[in-house]
């Protein structure tokens, strides 16, 4: 997809140009938001491993939208997880891009590699948002994943919280701070859990992304000082 | 062959209306059929001119209140400069007359439409075991990827319920049907429900105190099965709830709180592959019913239709069927081991229930979410709430502080709290409830919080009229308004 402005005549100067595979352009939805899960970088020889980016979409469908319906999210609100095989950025640093070009809220890739010391396989999940909630792509490992079991595949907390985040910093965008915050509530349970630890660092883009949420709230009137 | 199905749904219809009060009852249904009979309820309804007309009036109200309140804040602005001017209250008496003809109209429309409800669900069958004072619903588990163990899981769980029941006058209603596709109806063309809002339909329309299901996934090469404990709104109102009624010289207006854990993941219960035919073998022999209370006892009836507890032994019970013919069975001598542990979404329930009936918290054991254990320590610090507020302050701090993140509903009942503590402080030092006044250093802590907490949770909108009653207090009307603005604005 390229995209040039032409203003009186004159060509303005284009940041970030980028092209993208045609192919693509077919996983663009029309719903109000989505995570597209693209393709996985597999390790050679690849095996059996196919359709991964499918098999994501559905455990990450699994996994986020019950605890969204039960924080009430209304439906059009709710996300779609499409699965992408086609979008293959160049590299991680193109997910942005390429949740940009398809309206999606998050774009999902990742590499998987084998150590023939441990069972399974450890993926990479790489999460862009097309908000620049995320400098970089948050980067999640998953050791000793099983993914030669056509069922399932589980996916890290760490990565579902990145993708709420984005789904909420869309919202957010939208200026539905209401519904944003519904969400980041849902990203913070997983940090809740388990054990006494702290939250890990990382995740300080989630506290940032609810106060920058909550100053939006017209509730922050009713403080003392306002008003 | 017509006469003895009527018969049979006579007998069915009788045996549920005729249930005694103290009885404990079971019954196992279609979901889809209940689903659809409540749609074409619903349909039935919104076919009615009445139907429109009462939409259109609740938008007109809406406006008519957003005009009104713009004309009383300009109405104050001008008083506050150049005197009050006629003009503006001659205004606000209009529209507070146009809408009071609206609100009038409304409410004769909602009349005509619940008499039209009521008359279709009296034509199509109406609630089961309605004299029940404990009624509980459990739903088959949504089993996207098709592993059959969604009404095997549901049966054990909705038996277990009622064979441990920890009050009288309880009925538990199995809905089964693996596959429930979903009826659209007329306003309902372009969205299709989720499951949650399948449950949610059906518990309120059936006026369920609580609902039981889950959901069924492959996770590698087992089986995970999620068990959720649903309230419905409808149901959180009397039981779920505590109020603060202030006194007199501080407006006399009542602060209410309720549960608002709604929708909690309970347990997880991870199965190797040869379990699940386990589970559906322990559901199969839970379903004959015994001539005793032995596993080698001869079958003499499957447990179907419409049935009530008659008699026990151990943790064997004896039912009897709406036909009249009577049986043993038993849970627990069917379902052990892993099939055990996925009954422990029975369990907790009953130990909400059993709390709804007076009995006090206890300790959840292991092998609970943190959701349940949350919403487990929420309900007991409602219970707490009027006459222990200095525990229900510990049980909230102590969640707050064990927290990671920010925990709204927590905050406000510790907010909530420490006002009845310090409305009970001034009671002990003698004075008349009605006359305690507390001052605003008192208060203005109290309110902090609650601002805090609806600014962390934006969705609360009964904190927010607990906010808009306490800013009364206060003398604050502009946050009192805005409150109350915010509160009519949340959309549940």
């Amino acid at each position: 997809m390229l995209e040039l402005k032409i203003t009186d005549g004159v060509a303005e100067p284009i940041k970030d140009l980028e092209l993208f595979p045609s192919g693509i352009l077919e996983c663009k939805l029309k719903a109000e938001h989505s995570v597209i899960i693209g393709n996985f970088l597999p390790p050679t020889p690849a095996g059996g491993l196919s359709e991964l980016s499918r098999r994501i979409a559905r455990s990450l469908e699994f996994a986020l939208r019950t605890r969204l319906q039960s924080a009430h999210l209304t439906l059009n609100k709710q996300p779609s997880f499409v699965p992408c095989e086609a979008a293959k950025p160049p590299t991680t640093r193109f997910g942005s891009g390429y949740a940009k070009a398809l309206d999606a809220d998050a774009f999902v890739d990742g590499d998987i590699s084998r150590d023939r010391r441990l069972p399974g396989y450890a993926v990479n999940f790489y999460v862009s948002d097309a908000y620049g909630l995320f400098s970089d792509p948050q980067l999640a490992r998953n050791r000793s994943l099983n993914l030669e079991t056509p069922s399932e595949v589980e996916v890290s907390d760490e990565t579902h919280v990145a993708v709420l985040a984005s789904i909420a910093a869309g919202l957010a965008r939208k200026d539905d701070c209401v519904t944003a915050i519904k969400v980041i509530t849902v990203a913070e349970r997983f940090l809740e859990q388990p054990g006494d630890n702290p939250i890990p660092a990382g995740f300080e883009y989630l506290a940032g992304l609810r106060k920058s949420c909550e100053v939006r709230l017209p509730n922050v009137n009713l403080r003392k000082n306002t008003q | 062959m017509i006469f003895p199905r009527v018969a049979r749904l006579a007998l069915l219809v009788l045996f549920a209306i005729a249930l005694p009060g103290a009885a404990r009852a079971g019954g196992d249904i279609s979901f889809e059929r209940e689903y659809r009979r409540i749609i074409e309820v619903e349909n039935q309804v919104m076919a009615q001119p009445a139907y429109q007309e009462s939409k259109d009036l609740i938008d007109q109200i809406g406006q008519a209140r957003e005009y009104l309140s713009s004309v009383e804040k300009r109405y104050e602005e001008a008083a506050a400069t150049d005197g009050p001017e006629p003009i503006y209250s001659r205004e606000v008496a209009k529209i507070q007359a146009r809408l009071n003809r609206l609100e009038r109209r409304l409410a004769e429309l909602t009349k005509t439409l619940k008499d039209v409800r009521e008359a279709a669900e009296g034509a199509s069958g109406g609630r089961i075991f309605g004299r029940a004072a404990n009624r509980t619903a459990v739903f088959t588990y949504e089993d996207p990827q098709a592993t059959g163990l969604g009404d095997a899981v549901a049966y054990l769980i909705s038996k277990k319920l009622l064979f441990t029941s920890p009050v009288q006058s309880f009925a538990v209603v199995n809905f089964r049907g693996e596959q429930l596709e979903t009826p659209v109806g007329p306003d309902r063309a372009s969205r299709s429900p989720t499951y949650f809002d399948k449950v949610d339909l059906v518990t309120q329309n059936q006026n369920f105190g609580l609902a039981v299901w889950g959901r069924i996934t492959r996770a590698g090469a087992g089986i995970s099965i999620d068990s959720f404990l649903q309230v419905p709104a409808s149901a959180s109102r009397e039981k779920l709830g505590a109020d603060i009624r202030l006194p007199k010289a501080m407006g006399g207006a009542t602060l209410s709180a309720h549960l608002k854990s709604d929708r909690v993941l309970v347990s997880t219960t991870d199965l190797e592959k040869s379990s699940a035919e386990n589970l559906k073998r322990a559901a199969r022999q839970v379903s004959s019913l015994r001539r005793q209370p032995k596993a080698s006892a001869a079958v003499v009836a499957k447990l179907e239709g419409l049935y009530r507890i008659v008699g026990r032994s151990g943790s064997w019970v004896e039912l009897q069927l709406s036909d009249g013919r009577r049986g043993w069975t038993s849970v627990d001598e069917f379902c052990s081991d892993e099939c055990a542990f996925l009954l422990k979404a029975a369990d907790f329930t009953n130990d909400i229930l059993a709390q709804t009936a007076g009995a006090g918290p206890r300790r959840l054991p292991e092998g609970f979410t943190r959701d349940a254990e949350e919403m487990s320590k929420e309900f007991a610090t409602l219970r707490l709430l009027q006459d222990q507020p200095e525990k229900a302050a510990d049980l909230a701090e102590s969640w707050i502080k064990n927290s990671k993140t920010r925990h709204p509903k927590f905050e406000s009942l510790l907010a909530l709290a420490r006002l009845q503590i310090a409305l009970k402080r001034e009671t002990a030092r003698g004075r008349s409830y009605e006359d305690i006044r507390l001052e605003p250093q008192v208060l203005q802590p109290i309110v902090d919080t609650l601002v805090e907490a609806s600014i962390a949770n934006p969705s609360d909108d009964e904190l927010l009229r607990n906010l808009a009653k306490l800013f009364n207090v206060l003398g604050d009307s502009a946050r009192a308004d805005l409150a109350s603005q915010l509160a009519d604005r949340v959309v549940h």
